[in-house]
């Protein structure tokens, strides 16, 4: 039979050794950190725990020690840093095309359609400044094909800043968008001397199909583009509906 | 009791026998057809009962109402009083924010022996430390904290991932943000889509497992929840070890509003069917697997009210009493570590503990919980270089300033920040009406120690969201009012049904009854977890609500 003395007695020595297996064998910021923790936050519960008997108080100084030992054991996960959510690339000659691949035969795709009353192409970019006609959009769709101008009197939302990133957005025709199941969305600069942009790329958090969706093209080679990881250009197709209401934003 | 003529036939007495004998007859019909065990819920010596003048409550609300008045009719009108619409709004945001503010006022003037004279209904007086509606039997406690936990569990798993709608307003068609691409405000934890903000905790996350540096962060405040993520980071890595904390959070506090409800309502469904509203509720599922510290915090705050009540610290004396002090300040202190917690919860022990706690008491708990709090930014400083300073360090600086600049502007200013910063839409986005409503019928019928306790949680919980709001309003700050929010909506809703179908006598006509009662309760819970889910089907209103207030909108 444990007697209640030696319950509370172990549980002292469990956060004792919760808080030496923390900080040993563990770079100085880190053991710094962690100590600060074990004796608030861990011995404040043992602590606690406490008041309800020896026994919880045990339970909870044991779990805590568990825990500990899980945060240090060998061949746990590091903490991996996750694709980059907001990064640049440059086109800078006119043959340089940043290109992406939506498909559209997915049935959010299809519902959103169905309601829609008109479609914009947005693009984020960096660079453009007061210029009306920076880039070119390519839409090329199984129905249609068209080429738009993307410059300062498209620019929306909350961040387009003549000389830093943000929205542009150009209409799209909705009728070259029924009946298509892939659209590709190019950028190019506009003129035969143009000013070099940056547009935006990001993460991409929908699963694709199977392949890169986005891809800068430059000297007639396609890369995919981005720090690293499957990044995607900011280059969606938004559905609006009545009352000019978001429906979709896609990719 | 059957009415007969005889009831009421002169039969020769004088007039004040009959009209001694007709009051005892109505108050007879009225125990019936409102008895005290139907309606939780007013005991028989309540205090309450002797005048409506005399609670605190009800001054403050007359208070507020001549404040709202006055600043509504004296400063000149502008688009604030334009339409009715906005006028009903700007009068609610003045109300709530004077009542509050009067309220706790009042509940701190009660240290005072002559103040606390004056409302003869709410004298505070020493708590009776008592379990009133604890579980039938230990089975049934065990099979309802199993199916909290699972229900809890499938609306985190449901609300999980891309449909997390922390992430989910975010995204355009939510209409909330209008500079996020089409994934929203989103970062990807190994291979998981993830509310923004959890790029911003990998370098503490880095710092705890010793993988990177110390690297000052927006939220090095809130360091204490990455610790504790950390401690799961290694087996489950960062996505699933943020999600796990966040249940456990969720399953704890549900957990803890339960303990709640059965400490201080009589009725034992009431702190059962708060515990599925906290399990079904908003701010849960808002956050479900945010990479985010307010369910952690959220889940504090509950069981730090529920350690107040265990270690007895509004009525234990002497050295029992210094060692529940300091165990309330110890875990209101950590409370800090993990978010702000430790305001709310300090508000809540001085509204609630004046005159019940001695003001000594309540300093000493005051300033030995922002010591630990503050400890750890001295410690970090000092030790780690980490700035504290930048981002989200310094919002409640911020509001504070902006308080200032406000006033120094003048009435007209004080009032339109009202509008610009509706009170009502912040609250209203937290809960939304029908957990107002419960709440108010809640109010009612709940006697004198549960409803001053709950009052003194939901103003402690409100007042910094209203503080805060010229910042930004953020009804995830005045969601830590739902033990009080959900605890008076579930004695709302338990009172209905019991007004819907009254209890029998007869032991047989009372099992079906009971059913019936129970019907009429899922029903309503049933209700209230639809509109919390509607973000399943599309609709992200309550979401977006629950992201950016409501602002003037009805």
């Amino acid at each position: 039979m444990v007697t209640a003395g030696r319950m509370r007695a172990a549980s002292v020595a469990a956060t004792v050794a919760a808080l030496a297996i923390s900080v040993a064998g563990t770079p100085a910021q880190t053991a710094i950190a962690r100590a600060f923790f074990v004796v608030t936050i861990l011995a404040g519960l043992v602590a606690g725990a406490g008041l309800r008997g020896p026994r919880t108080q045990l339970a909870v100084a044991l779990a805590a020690l568990v825990l500990v030992i899980g945060q240090v054991i060998p061949g746990g996960r590091p903490v991996t840093e996750p694709p980059s959510p907001d990064w640049r690339a440059v086109l800078e000659t006119t043959s340089d095309r940043a290109e992406v691949r939506m498909r559209l035969d997915a049935s959010a795709w299809r519902d959103a359609l169905g309601r829609a009353s008109a479609a914009w192409a947005y693009v984020c970019a960096e660079g453009i400044g007061s210029r009306e006609h920076a880039l070119t959009l390519h839409v090329q769709t199984d129905q249609a094909q068209m080429a738009v101008p993307v410059g300062a009197p498209n620019a929306i939302g909350a961040r387009p800043r003549p000389e830093q990133g943000g929205m542009y957005r150009v209409p799209v025709r909705l009728d070259s968008l029924h009946e298509a199941s892939v659209a590709t969305l190019s950028v190019t600069l506009a003129g035969t001397s143009p000013t070099p942009v940056r547009l935006c790329g990001t993460h991409s958090i929908r699963p694709s199909w199977g392949e890169p969706t986005s891809a800068l093209v430059r000297g007639g080679i396609a890369t995919a583009p981005g720090p690293k990881g499957p990044g995607r250009w900011v280059i969606e197709l938004r559905l609006v509906g009545a009352n000019d209401r978001l429906l979709l934003a896609w990719y | 009791m059957v009415l007969t003529r005889r009831n009421f036939s002169p039969s020769g007495k004088r007039p004040v026998a009959i009209a001694r004998e007709s009051r005892a007859f109505i108050h007879k019909m009225a125990a019936e057809v409102f008895p005290p065990e139907r309606l939780a819920l007013r005991q028989p010596c309540d205090p309450g009962r002797d005048g409506l003048g005399a609670r605190q409550d009800l001054a403050a609300g007359a208070i507020a109402a001549a404040v709202a008045s006055l600043l509504v009719n004296w400063v000149r009108p502008d688009d604030s009083t334009g339409t009715l619409a906005m006028l009903l709004d700007l009068s609610v945001s003045l109300w709530v924010t004077f009542w509050t503010a009067t309220y706790v006022t009042l509940r701190l003037a009660s240290v005072m022996p002559a103040v606390s004279g004056w409302f003869r209904g709410d004298r505070p007086r020493h708590e009776a430390s008592r379990t009133v509606g604890a579980p039938a039997s230990p089975c049934r406690a065990w099979a309802f904290a199993i199916a909290i936990s699972l229900l809890c569990t499938a609306e985190w798993i449901l609300h999980g991932g891309a449909a997390n709608p922390f992430l989910a307003t975010s995204r355009p068609e939510a209409g909330m943000e209008s500079w996020t691409n089409a994934d929203g405000y989103a970062t990807i934890l190994d291979g998981y889509p993830a509310q923004g903000d959890g790029l911003f905790l990998l370098n503490l996350l880095g710092l705890f497992m010793g993988d990177r540096p110390a690297i000052s962060g927006e939220f090095d405040r809130r360091a204490g929840h990455v610790y504790l993520v950390s401690l799961l980071q290694a087996p489950l890595g960062a996505y699933w070890a943020f999600a796990t904390v966040n249940l456990g959070a969720w399953i704890t506090s549900a957990l803890a509003v339960w303990r709640l409800g059965w400490r201080r309502w009589p009725d034992r469904a009431v702190g059962e069917v708060a515990a599925v509203m906290v399990a079904t509720g908003q701010g849960f599922i808002f956050m479900s697997t945010a990479p985010q510290a307010h369910p952690t915090a959220l889940a504090a705050f509950a069981v730090v009210l529920v350690l107040l009540d265990e270690v007895a610290v509004w009525t234990a004396r002497g050295t029992t009493g210094m060692r529940a002090a300091l165990a309330a300040a110890w875990a209101t202190g950590l409370a800090g570590l993990l978010y702000f917690g430790h305001i709310p919860l300090l508000l809540v022990t001085w509204v609630f503990g004046a005159g019940r706690v001695s003001p000594g008491i309540l300093a000493g708990v005051t300033v030995a919980a922002l010591a630990i709090a503050t400890a750890w930014q001295w410690y970090g400083e000092w030790l780690l270089g980490l700035r504290f300073s930048g981002g989200n360090n310094d919002l409640a600086g911020g509001a504070i300033q902006i308080w200032f600049r406000i006033l120094s502007e003048g009435l007209w200013s004080f009032r339109w920040q009202f509008h610009a910063g509706s009170v009502r839409g912040l609250l209203v986005g937290s809960f939304y009406y029908p957990w107002w409503i419960l709440a108010g019928v809640g109010l009612m019928v709940t006697a004198y120690r549960a409803r001053v306790w709950a009052l003194a949680v939901f103003v402690g919980a409100i007042a910094p969201a209203i503080a805060f709001s010229p910042q930004f309003r953020l009804p995830r700050v005045a969601y830590f009012a739902y033990p009080a929010v959900y605890l008076l909506a579930a004695a709302g809703l338990v009172a209905i049904a019991r007004a819907m179908v009254p209890p029998a006598p007869d032991p047989v006509a009372e099992g079906s009854r009971r059913i019936a009662r129970g019907a009429i309760i899922v029903v309503g819970l049933a209700g209230l977890a639809i509109l919390t889910n509607l973000d399943l089907v599309g609709n992200q209103s309550f979401t977006v609500w629950f992201h950016q207030a409501q602002e003037n909108a009805w």
